[in-house]
């Protein structure tokens, strides 16, 4: 599925598909029906005798993801999916990738929009200028540079401090000037999340500062990209060893 | 409990575990979505009109010629006949038109609306789209040029005096030269009109250039002629007249006294030999503009 335009724009997404679907292998008319299966799967039931220059950006993903499946493929190499879209349409096309392995088709996807790939992918590879940046599960890329958010009552700026004493990388807002409001710090998890924890445990036990919830914090693709490539990283706001 | 309505069904995905074909599959499906898009099968009546009018207006001289047989079956007039089955063997204004139309709308939208990364993904090298091509339109040319002829023979048969066995039997060596003849026509025509047509993603562009193509080099023909120089070769240069050269060989086994290159000094062979140049430079044009594929 290329990024850019590939349709011919004057026949109709059906003969568009199942002409491609002929040109994979499959005789006529098991291509024609396979076509209309999975126009119907991406959604264009009932469009596809439409001629596809009549169609939105939208619809003519749909038509070239379509394209991409006629076959049932074992592999689907699809180039920037969402593309040109609109927050619905880039909604439906996640949805409709993400359902991709369930048929039992892999796909590998190339996009420069890593909340996509986070969404969708279970393995990633970022590439910066062809050099290799970060490559791994996509879990533990997320868990790697993942944060835990500490929210107390009272005494935030007293909590960062003592846990960047303690050798956290602590992450918040305006904190030195927040001595004993309440209030919420984010620590970096670089790996294993237990000893971290354990030490959040005894510092708000040492202090005795009252806490409100103790969560994982959701990181993106970007932070490991961004990590990895030696840019961000403790900027202004950034508390730490 | 009311019954649901409108519900939407979501039908899930059906792996395919059917047969697939290989290469040979693919380069056939190629051919024939080119001939259908090139006949305008699927498309609007716009892109149906021009090549069906244009064999309609082919086998309009068949048409006449069998219809004056019949007329004049019983008077002095019997046997005129408008031409011969040589003479209606490359009617070389239709036939251009059909190739400056049909050939530029087979390959160059592919190129223009950048369908040829997806057609390329599949199964399919350069040169199996360029057998695909050559093949539809030259399926095509075959048949617009054989079906005004065998409406021309069947006609004539029906319409014979002495009988339709009596024709067929005095006639039965048009059998085979008609076809090779327009074989050889319709090889030409669209090796030359897919090669100047893949050289460009315009299919306006395309076709005027089949169009001046064509017209310059009988405009150069005609003054290396008047000019005398290459030994009066100077007609072997024009694209027209260089397959009605093997129409002739096929049909009299030598060139026709008023064909342009009668007067030419070795004619046939030098014809021939233009024929393949021809046709092996065009073919090797696309196989060039198509060769990226193959990597």
């Amino acid at each position: 599925m290329p990024e850019h335009d590939c349709l011919p724009l004057d026949q109709t997404a059906a003969d568009v598909v199942a002409t491609l679907g002929e040109l994979s292998g499959l005789p006529p008319r098991p291509a024609r029906q396979r076509a209309s299966e999975v126009l119907d799967l991406v959604g264009l039931d009932e469009a596809r005798f439409r001629p596809v220059g009549g169609f939105s950006t939208g619809m003519r993903q749909r038509v070239k993801l379509a394209q991409a499946l006629v076959a049932d493929p074992e592999l689907a190499l699809l180039d920037e999916p969402t593309a040109g879209l609109d927050p619905t349409g880039r909604e439906e096309m996640l949805v409709l990738v993400a359902r991709l392995a369930s048929f039992g088709i892999s796909v590998l996807l190339a996009t420069h929009l890593l909340d996509d790939v986070a969404r969708v992918c279970d393995h990633v590879v970022m590439l910066d200028a062809g050099r290799l940046v970060v490559a791994g599960p996509t879990e533990t890329l997320l868990r790697q540079t993942g944060k835990l958010t500490v929210e107390v009552y009272a005494g935030v700026g007293r909590l960062a401090r003592a846990l960047a004493e303690r050798g956290l990388t602590v992450v918040g807002d305006d904190l030195a000037g927040a001595d004993g409001a309440g209030g919420a710090v984010d620590v970096v998890v670089g790996g294993d999340a237990g000893p971290v924890l354990d030490t959040i445990r005894d510092t708000l036990a040492d202090l005795g500062l009252p806490l409100h919830r103790l969560s994982s914090r959701a990181a993106s693709l970007d932070d490991a990209f961004s990590l990895d490539r030696g840019v961000g990283g403790g900027g202004p706001d950034g508390w730490g060893p | 409990m009311t019954a649901a309505r409108g519900a939407v069904y979501d039908r899930g995905y059906r792996p395919y575990d059917g047969p697939r074909g290989g290469r040979a599959a693919a380069v056939l499906a190629l051919y024939k979505a080119s001939v259908r898009r090139a006949i305008g099968l699927r498309r609007s009546w716009r892109q149906k009109f021009l090549p069906l009018g244009l064999l309609a207006v082919v086998s309009v001289p068949a048409a006449v010629n069998v219809g004056i047989g019949y007329a004049t079956r019983n008077s002095p007039l019997e046997g005129f006949s408008f031409f011969t089955y040589r003479e209606y063997v490359g009617v070389s204004s239709a036939l251009l038109l059909f190739v400056a139309v049909c050939a530029p709308d087979v390959v160059c939208p592919d190129r223009r609306q950048r369908v040829l990364p997806v057609i390329f993904a599949r199964p399919l090298t350069g040169s199996d789209y360029v057998l695909a091509k050559l093949g539809a339109i030259a399926s095509l040319v075959f048949a617009f040029s054989i079906l005004p002829q065998v409406l021309l023979y069947v006609g004539q048969t029906l319409v014979s005096k002495e009988g339709s066995l009596h024709y067929v039997s005095h006639h039965a060596d048009v059998l085979w030269k008609v076809p090779v003849a327009v074989a050889a026509l319709a090889v030409y025509y669209a090796a030359l009109s897919l090669a100047v047509s893949s050289l460009t993603a315009r299919r306006i562009v395309a076709g005027a250039s089949v169009f001046g193509l064509v017209i310059v080099s009988s405009v150069v023909a005609h003054i290396l002629d008047n000019a005398g120089v290459l030994g009066g070769r100077g007609p072997l240069f024009n694209l027209l007249g260089l397959p009605l050269v093997v129409r002739d060989l096929v049909f009299l086994g030598h060139v026709h006294p008023q064909s342009p290159a009668a007067g030419v000094p070795g004619a046939g062979v030098l014809g021939v030999a233009g024929y393949v140049a021809v046709v092996a430079v065009s073919v090797g044009v696309l196989l060039w503009r198509y060769r990226w594929a193959e990597r």
